[in-house]
Parts: structure tokens; C-alpha cells; sequence
């Protein structure tokens, strides 16, 4: 029974990989170069998705402008990275304690409620 | 296997959590096999191990935290489509996960299954996403507009 050993073969390669996107991400300029990719609805429709804008937004609020991250996507920025780092931690700390990230139950409500908003966020941002 | 009351990381076969104590149940696929009846006068804890070839006896997985991270990661890379597979996904696995709380195991399975194919199904679109809009970027194809292309960036 060794539930309590943190398996750093796995917790390793994933910090790992998050810093380096979070380095890449800081360094690149999303404003003139070929490296990053394009978001392809846009491309295609000429639409914004409801996730555009969010890596320009990382990309502003890694240099600290949080003013224009907000502007670039108020969505990822207020909602989608706080639960994402909320996800991280939770799956960190379960994983230095050794044991398996009990994910907290989400009512089905919740789950209707985030794709309403996602809808009436990409309709707006489209509109106005 | 993990209990599926506190989470703790069980090693070999056990019939009860050494952290909390609570009876696990086993899992063999999706489908959900009811726990041998335990005769009163014995100890749970000295049962004696099956003979048969220990098949790994998996714990209900019920794909909510996998659903929930390629749902976020999805919606950051501007991949659409797997944002929603992928919230459909989480509903799917969120209701097995309350379908299992109220004891009904059997449509905590199902459900649990079409959380694991949407995700399956989500991850897919979502590397097929990234591949094709890494190449735009990189390549920046004849038949898209090029005098807005930087805007464009995700």
C-alpha cells in the first residue's frame, strides 16, 4: 500500500512542459511572426471564437498588462485561467500528497450555465 | 486502483480503503460487478487473495478531471469544436459521478463510457486542431485572407 509517494515521473515532465509553454509564450511576439498558430474559425469565417484572443491575453498578462489581456478575452482572463490554475493546483497538491485527485463533483446546472455564457459571449463580442 | 471516497492509491486487491475504511467496489471494464457478500464471522480483513491471475481491477473512472482539462486547454488553443465535445463530455461525466453517488452503478458506467469516448473524441479533434492550425500559421495557405492574418493569431 504506497499511496503516498508523489509519482515524479509524471509530475516532473508536466511542470516541465507548462513552464516551458508559459517561456514561450511570454517570448514570442503574437503579433508578427509564423510561430504561433491561428485560430482556424476565424480564419475561416472571419468569426471570432470564444477563445480568441486568450494566448495574446497570456501573452499580455505574462508582461504584466492586464488592462489589455482583459481587452483581448474579459472570458479566459475572468473564467477559463482561473479555472484551469484552480484544476492545476488541485491536481498538484493531490499529487504531492500521493494520492489521486478526487475531482470535485459539478452539478450538471453549472455545466449549462458556463455553456449559456460561452454562447452569449461569442455573440457579443461578434456584435459589438 | 483508488478509493473512491477519499482517492487514496490502493496497490493489490483490498476489499476496504486502509485510509477511510469505506468498501470498495470493483470494476471490471464499464461493466459493474456487485462485491462478493462477506459472511458475518469474517474479518475483512483476512480475506484470502482470489487464485485466479490478478486481472487489474479498475476503479470506476469516470473521466471528469481528463473531460474538464482538454475543455480548458481546448478553449485557450481556439479549438471550438473540442471545447464543446469536451463540455458535453464533462456533463456526461459529472452525471455519472452523481449517478454513482446515489448508488445507481450500472447508468454510472454508461455514463462514465460516453464521457471516456467524448474525451477520446475531444482529444483527437483537439491535436487534429492544433496540426492544422500550426500549418496555417507556419504556411499561411493561398485560400485565407493574408491582410488580417496576425489578427488572427489564437
Amino acid at each position: 500500500m504506497n499511496g503516498e509517494r508523489p509519482r515524479v515521473f509524471l509530475v516532473l515532465p508536466i511542470v516541465f512542459i507548462l513552464s516551458s509553454a508559459a517561456g514561450f509564450i511570454y517570448s514570442v511576439d503574437p503579433y508578427g511572426n509564423n510561430l504561433l498558430p491561428v485560430c482556424l474559425f476565424r480564419e475561416l469565417t472571419g468569426l471570432l471564437c470564444p477563445g480568441c484572443g486568450s494566448l495574446r491575453a497570456a501573452h499580455e498578462l505574462l508582461h504584466g498588462n492586464i488592462a489589455s489581456a482583459l481587452r483581448l478575452n474579459p472570458l479566459f482572463l475572468l473564467v477559463v485561467l482561473p479555472f484551469g490554475l484552480w484544476l492545476a493546483a488541485l491536481w498538484f497538491s493531490s499529487e504531492l500528497k500521493g494520492r489521486a485527485m478526487v475531482f470535485p463533483a459539478i452539478r450538471p446546472i453549472y455545466i449549462y450555465i458556463a455553456a449559456v455564457v460561452t454562447a452569449l459571449f461569442t455573440i457579443a463580442r461578434n456584435i459589438f | 486502483m483508488f478509493c473512491q471516497k477519499c482517492g487514496f492509491r490502493i496497490i493489490g486487491d483490498a476489499n476496504f480503503c486502509p485510509s477511510c475504511g469505506s468498501q470498495l467496489h470493483t470494476y471490471k471494464g464499464a461493466t459493474f460487478t456487485e462485491p462478493p457478500q462477506q459472511p458475518e464471522n469474517q474479518a475483512p480483513e483476512i480475506v484470502p487473495t482470489a487464485p485466479e491471475p490478478a486481472a487489474p481491477a479498475l476503479d470506476i473512472p469516470d473521466y471528469l478531471s481528463q473531460a474538464a482539462i482538454i475543455t480548458v486547454v481546448s478553449f485557450f488553443c481556439c479549438n471550438f469544436i473540442a471545447f464543446i465535445v469536451g463540455l458535453i463530455s464533462v456533463l456526461f461525466a459529472s452525471s455519472s459521478r452523481s449517478r454513482r453517488d446515489a448508488g445507481d452503478f450500472q447508468s454510472a458506467a454508461d455514463a462514465a463510457n460516453t464521457a471516456k469516448i467524448l474525451f477520446y473524441i475531444a482529444l483527437a479533434l483537439f491535436i487534429l486542431g492544433i496540426v492544422a492550425a500550426g500549418l496555417t500559421g507556419l504556411f499561411r495557405f493561398p485560400f485565407m485572407n493574408h491582410h488580417h492574418v496576425f489578427r488572427n493569431v489564437i
